[in-house]
């Protein structure tokens, strides 16, 4: 046959290298994860395959699943404050800074994105200090305003801590999603504002009738990306609250709580397989969160053409 | 219904002042369009109009009432934009109901009103749909049914058609013709095509540069107009302007082409006077008498559409010379050609581009 084409090489050139990338980074650590996950390691260092004894372990033993189920717990909360909070926050300052006219706009925009570039650790770092009950500023300017005996050692206390680094963790990053909220305001065109005005709505009536329905995709996008942020989350208590997560595991959330799992803490030994079962959880839990969202949120979600 | 009416309307944004002391009046029922080219102010004087944009110096008044500091639903006027504007998210019944129901109506009285707008505009069938599902003709046609129900005392449109395609742009101008003479309600068309100016109009306002040039009736404004820039403007295809100046000819005044023709005139202009003389395409013939204005040059292009021939000509000094001639003519390129205009059919400018009368 002579007219048959030859094989496309040119196509896998050009596929090839995002493959390899991809596979070298991605792929092939995660499938190594699971797999590392399956089995035992023996006290003499031997690795023995087990199946699945390490998801029971972890979800029934005691002595893991104390620890785990807490992490969860807290990370759903630490979620939640992201999504009552943090979100709605994004959402009155993005409305805010697209108003006509505003003067300063992209100052105050600029401002309000600056703590996002920070590390996390000087944030934590700076939090810290800020909140000390020995040397923050914190106890002092309560105390200047008459507010002083509303002070408490927030990070120190099992009741407040995570709900304290939950809303630092908040103050850091609500630029974010009010980026990207503002982005899909502004592309509502103007005419449409103004077919409203002349319709006789208010300001707030064209807010929550017009522009609100308009961007909730951009909404439905930004929980999504919230909620897979938070349950990778791990730098800001590392660097507040160290390996411990304390006080007394108060705020341990699945990133600290594999860290530990998997380098050991204190006098706890790490386990490199029970690790690596940590982390399968946490990527599966992510991974159902995001399903959900693709498949029951999204697909009623209607994106409207502008 | 209302009437309207504009005194010394300024509007500046910042530094940069778009409108200069605009006057206007507008009758009850009057359809007026306001036609000149893109960035001269229209749709910022509309929108001044609207209340959507605040006027920086000047009165306006809707009927009776002083309307500077109203709102758009308390000066009750009702606007259809370029863009339509539907909102993307509500089905056709919810687009027209939106107004009303802010204005607190009850939920039958809205009913009643959508399905009797809908009705006269045949959109029935497309009252559950949203704005994505429909065509372009079928939006336009939405927007000014949302426009209707509000029953409002003046009509704003801002380049409804512009965005439509030439069939159904001639169609829905026909359609909005017909529905403002059933409604009768007082209506302001923004343009930038003079044809939409000359067919819809009761009256038309040519603006150009922030200023208004002529206000007048399409007839008035295509017999007088009052300057150069309302000439060229008004009419398709656009006036011819040639060169011309007055010298003196045994004691009398005449005027001069540049090709030594000259014609008598009455009026007293100053010897040594630049002017500009103004033929219609239209008004220019292959024939003509021996007291007519002639003209002469060489054929560079010849558009034949059946029933009218364009014939372009040149003439040293002057930009290509436009002749309409009624039915088929075989003419060919390279030839010389020659040009009559009635006399009375002429257009005289002055140098600061004023209208002179002939006569
Ligand atoms: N919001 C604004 N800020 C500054 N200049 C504006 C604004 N709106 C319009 N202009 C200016 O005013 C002039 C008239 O604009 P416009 O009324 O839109 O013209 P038209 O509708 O006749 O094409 C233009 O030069 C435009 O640049
Ligand atoms: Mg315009």
């Amino acid at each position: 046959m002579a007219s048959r084409s030859r094989f496309p090489w040119h196509i896998l050139v050009f596929i090839l290298p995002g493959f390899i990338i991809y596979t070298l980074f991605s792929a092939w650590p995660l499938l190594d994860t699971m797999f590392l996950s399956l089995f035992k390691q023996a006290s003499s260092g031997e690795r023995v395959f087990s199946g699945l004894a390490n998801y029971q372990e972890l979800l029934s033993d005691p002595h893991l699943s104390e620890g785990f189920w807490n992490a969860l717990w807290n990370n759903f909360k630490f979620f939640l404050v992201h999504v009552l909070v943090q979100n709605p926050i994004g959402l009155l300052l993005a409305a805010l800074l697209s108003l006509k006219g505003l003067h300063g706009a992209k100052t105050y925009r600029t401002l309000i994105f600056i703590p996002t570039l920070l590390s996390v650790v000087v944030i934590g770092f700076t939090w810290q200090l800020i909140l000390s009950p020995l040397w923050g500023i914190t106890p002092n300017f309560l105390k200047s305003i008459g507010l002083g005996t509303w002070f408490q050692p927030w990070l120190g206390q099992e009741h407040t801590a995570l709900l304290t680094l939950a809303l630092i963790s908040v103050w850091q990053f609500v630029g974010v999603p009010m980026m990207l909220i503002y982005a899909s305001l502004i592309a509502i065109p103007d005419e449409l504002i103004d077919a409203a005005r002349v319709d006789g709505a208010s300001a707030m009536r064209i807010f929550w009738q017009i522009k609100l329905p308009l961007i909730v995709p951009t909404l439905g996008l930004v929980t999504i990306l919230t909620f897979i942020g938070n349950f990778n989350a791990f730098d800001l208590i590392y660097a507040v609250k160290g390996v411990l997560a304390g006080p007394n595991f108060s705020t341990d959330i699945l990133g600290s709580y594999f860290y530990r799992t998997f380098f050991g803490a204190q006098s706890s030994l790490g386990s490199p397989t029970m690790g690596a079962t940590v982390a399968t959880v946490m990527f599966l839990i992510i991974l159902m969160g995001v399903m959900i969202y693709f498949y029951v949120v999204q697909r009623r979600i209607h994106r409207y053409q502008l | 219904m209302a009437s309207l009416s504009l005194r010394k309307i300024n509007k500046r944004f910042g530094k940069v002042h778009v409108l200069h002391d605009l006057d206007l009046e507008i009758q009850d029922g009057e359809f007026v369009v306001f036609v000149g080219p893109s960035g001269c102010g229209k749709s910022t004087l509309l929108r001044l109009i609207a209340g959507l944009e605040t006027i920086s110096d000047g009165e306006m008044r809707i009927g009776d009432h002083i309307v500077n500091d109203l709102s758009p639903r308390e000066r009750g006027i009702a606007m259809v934009f370029q863009s339509y504007a539907l909102y993307p998210h509500m089905s056709v019944y919810k687009n027209m109901a939106f107004g009303l129901k802010i204005d607190g109506q009850n939920k039958q009285q809205i009913d009643q009103k959508i399905r009797d707008v809908a009705s006269k505009l045949q959109l029935d069938s497309l009252l559950d749909r949203k704005p994505g599902q429909l065509s372009g003709g079928q939006r336009q046609r939405v927007a000014i049914g949302r426009a209707i129900v509000r029953d409002p005392k003046v009509f704003l449109f801002d380049e409804p058609l512009s965005n439509l395609d030439a069939a159904l742009r001639l169609k829905m101008r026909i359609e909005i013709a017909r529905l403002q003479k059933v409604l009768n309600t007082t209506t302001i068309y923004v343009t930038h095509d003079q044809v939409e100016a000359m067919t819809l109009a009761d009256k038309i306002v040519v603006m150009n540069g922030g200023h208004i040039e002529q206000v007048g009736a399409p007839m008035e404004l295509y017999n007088a107009p009052q300057n150069k820039f309302v000439a060229g403007f008004i009419g398709s295809p656009a006036m011819n302007f040639l060169v011309a100046g007055v010298s003196t000819d045994n004691n009398t005044n005449v005027i001069t082409l540049a090709n030594g023709q000259t014609l008598p005139t009455q009026q007293h202009l100053k010897h040594g006077t630049q002017l500009t003389l103004g033929i219609r395409p239209e008004h220019l013939s292959l024939y003509g008498a021996e007291t007519d204005l002639a003209i002469e040059g060489q054929i560079e292009s010849v558009e034949r559409m059946g029933d009218i021939t364009y014939i372009y000509f040149s003439m040293p000094g002057h930009d290509l010379i436009t002749m309409a001639q009624q039915g088929d003519h075989q003419l060919p390129i390279g030839q010389i050609i020659r040009a009559y205009a009635k006399p009375e059919k002429i257009h005289l400018f002055d140098e600061s581009g004023k209208a002179i009368k002939l006569s």
